[in-house]
């Protein structure tokens, strides 16, 4: 049964009395919250995600609550809650879907070591994958959004999945994450795109999710081969570029962008290895999305 | 006095292209050796040697021609106490 089968009603008394427990690639969340603005988003990004039987098994027990402090009755807040512990500072209440999100991806990049980490976006066209390591703010997600909304299969617009044991990247798709003037632009892009409303003030400015596409999510089991490691670098009138980057300087950088690499020791160094020599590396500077769905388009995997 | 590869060592790394990507098991550091150290390297792993022969192997690698023997000479040094430093060679 998917998200979508519950009435809006009968989801957020879920949420609320028992939770859910949400399937989201090969993870299993159970998430209880009474805040409505996240029952709202999980009803409307989540739909088509399945829920798994309750009593079950669930990776992350994760709780979405607000503070019973002074504060409650001036400026309410959102507090995420991770196996009944505090993690993180609480947020304004309006900021409580992008904070479940944000902590989405904060239980897994903390506690998946069967896997290497890496802070980029993944995505898959004829059976190989591309993965776009990158610090915030050098148009990644955007590219990403662009690339799902061309017929390319999302991953992960944050989190790439390295499994240790062979090498392959496991899919965790998820709403993708945009902020500032990138919400407009993909708006613009694919008008049928489907948004979150906007969350001004937040720490990276103003953010809204967008739904991943349905077609990626019916195979959010399927594991892909990498082919291309490419760090994306948006630069305003820069025509598409793609640079190639030697596999030893690909090599520290792809590391530098990992969250477990050093925690996973000589693991970590294989798995690394094995992904660097699987992959042609490139650095890529674009300005126009069509461009950059272009040149991605003309990628040829290593013979 | 001849340098040699600490052979334990040398099996966790990658060579791609002249460089180096090396992982010390001792210190769980990642290091990326650059071409003159890759080539020190690859030569102490034919066989240990010391700073007068590896000059005389390397010369041909110079990469600005101006620099003197003696210069060049410094920097295979210094080269081989850097790798030492990192746990990948030793005295023979």
């Amino acid at each position: 049964m998917n998200v979508s089968a519950l009435t809006s009603s009968e989801l957020k008394r879920r949420l609320k009395k028992t939770g859910i427990l949400l399937q989201t690639g090969s993870f299993i969340t159970h998430l209880k919250t009474s805040i409505s603005s996240v029952a709202e988003g999980i009803g409307l990004l989540y739909a088509d995600y399945p829920l798994v039987e309750q009593d079950g098994f669930a990776d992350f027990h994760i709780s979405l609550v607000r503070p019973r402090n002074l504060r409650r009755w001036f400026k309410p807040q959102a507090l995420f809650v991770f196996d009944g512990n505090t993690i993180f500072k609480p947020l304004p209440l309006d900021q409580a879907f992008p904070m479940l999100e944000w902590g989405l991806n904060w239980c897994v990049s903390n506690h998946v070591n069967h896997c290497l980490i890496i802070h980029a976006a993944v995505v898959e066209k004829d059976g190989y994958a591309v993965i776009m390591p990158a610090p915030p703010g050098s148009g990644k997600s955007t590219l990403c959004a662009a690339l799902i909304n061309r017929g390319w299969r999302l991953l992960s617009d944050e989190l790439a999945l390295v499994r240790v044991s062979d090498g392959k990247l496991i899919p965790l798709p998820r709403p993708v994450s945009l902020k500032n003037e990138s919400i407009e632009i993909i708006r613009r892009y694919e008008p049928n795109a489907i948004f979150s409303r906007k969350v001004a003030d937040t720490i990276k400015g103003t953010v809204a999710h967008m739904k991943a596409p349905a077609s990626s999510l019916a195979r959010a089991t399927e594991v892909v081969q990498v082919a291309w490691i490419i760090f994306p670098k948006y630069q305003a009138g820069a025509k598409a570029c793609l640079e190639a980057l030697p596999q030893s300087r690909a090599f520290m950088r792809v590391a530098d962008n990992s969250f477990n690499y050093s925690l996973l020791g000589f693991n970590g160094f294989k798995t690394m290895s094995s992904l660097i020599d699987a992959s042609l590396c490139y650095d890529f500077t674009y300005s126009k999305l069509d461009d950059a769905i272009g040149v991605f388009g003309a990628l040829k995997p290593k013979i | 006095m001849k340098w040699q590869v600490i052979p334990n060592q040398v099996v966790n790394c990658c060579l791609w292209d002249d460089e180096f990507v090396f992982y010390n098991k001792f210190s769980g550091d990642t290091h990326l050796l650059g071409s003159m150290a890759t080539r020190i390297l690859m030569e102490l792993r034919q066989s240990p040697s010391n700073v007068l022969s590896l000059t005389a192997m390397l010369a041909p690698c110079r990469q600005v021609k101006m620099v003197t023997d003696e210069e060049f000479s410094f920097q295979i040094e210094h080269f081989l106490n850097e790798l030492n430093t990192l746990g990948l060679i030793e005295f023979s």
